[in-house]
């Protein structure tokens, strides 16, 4: 797996699978999550190139997954794809080490500008 | 409140389902006739409540764009009594990403969805009737049927 995607709604695992792959990377494989406690578990036996997360989803919030990543040592490269756009919000992402934050809704030109310096040569 | 620009609205939505949407402001809501769904948000840090209201075709007409669904496909399945999950679930995302249009200054999160008057709880609908904000908008969506959107702040 390459990119686990975290999002209570099927609909935008779908729209962001079909951008990633509309911004060039065909040959990525994804696993999928519908919320943080989920992406947990997945994360115990896989080991993506990159975490891509929903921010408000029920039972563990994206932001509470890269904490406890985070918290555990694990350094997998953390983005998030959200409708949350705030300035704040932001800044809590980046400072618990997130990588990026796109906010919803996103074009494979936004995809590929932020994933690019972490799926260079997949 | 600071007012959502219609041009922002149509640049949010156009850019979520890949169809031209455009919104035009009304000063009294369009009269459509059609049934209505409504979407609710709490605005931080005040948890304030916010209040989408649009044609249950016209979220209709965004789902199916999001799901690649025929216009008339989309308006069957949105209107059917018991509406299937793709459906439920394209919907819904497109009123969690009109969160980021319902407040300007604040953040507002989707909380829940509704897919007829009947089921939204009465202190919200007691509260539309007498909203402190209220924004009305007619909406036409490309290849798909258009219809009325207004955002309420209830008292």
């Amino acid at each position: 797996m390459d990119v686990l995607l975290v999002d209570d709604s099927k609909t935008m695992r779908m729209l962001v699978q079909r951008a990633i792959r509309q911004a060039g990377y065909r040959s990525l494989s994804f696993g999928e999550a519908e919320n943080g406690v989920q992406a947990l578990e997945t994360l115990r036996t896989e080991k993506p190139t990159l975490v891509l997360s929903d921010w408000n989803m029920p039972e563990m919030s994206g932001i509470e997954l890269l904490q406890s990543l985070r918290k555990g040592g694990n350094k997998t490269p953390f983005g998030f794809i959200t409708s949350e756009s705030s300035a704040e919000i932001k800044n809590l992402a980046m400072s618990n080490g997130a990588s990026f934050l796109l906010t919803k809704p996103f074009n494979p030109d936004d995809v590929q500008a932020a994933l690019e310096p972490i799926l260079e040569g997949c | 409140m600071a007012e959502p620009k219609p041009l922002t609205i149509a640049q949010l939505f156009t850019g979520l389902v890949g169809r031209n949407v455009s919104f035009t402001q009304l000063l009294k809501p369009a009269v459509t006739g059609a049934k209505r769904a409504y979407g609710v948000y709490l605005v931080k840090p005040m948890d304030t409540i916010r209040v989408v209201q649009l044609d249950l075709p016209l979220l209709g007409s965004f789902g199916g764009a999001l799901l690649g669904l025929p216009s008339d496909t989309a308006k069957e399945r949105i209107m059917a009594s018991t509406v299937e999950e793709s459906m439920r679930d394209a919907v819904g995302e497109v009123l969690n990403v009109a969160s980021t249009i319902v407040s300007i200054e604040h953040r507002a999160v989707f909380q829940s969805m509704y897919l007829d008057e009947a089921s939204l709880p009465k202190t919200i609908t007691e509260s539309l009737k007498n909203p402190a904000y209220k924004s009305y908008f007619s909406v036409a969506v490309d290849g798909y049927q258009g219809g009325a959107f207004s955002i309420f702040a209830p008292i």
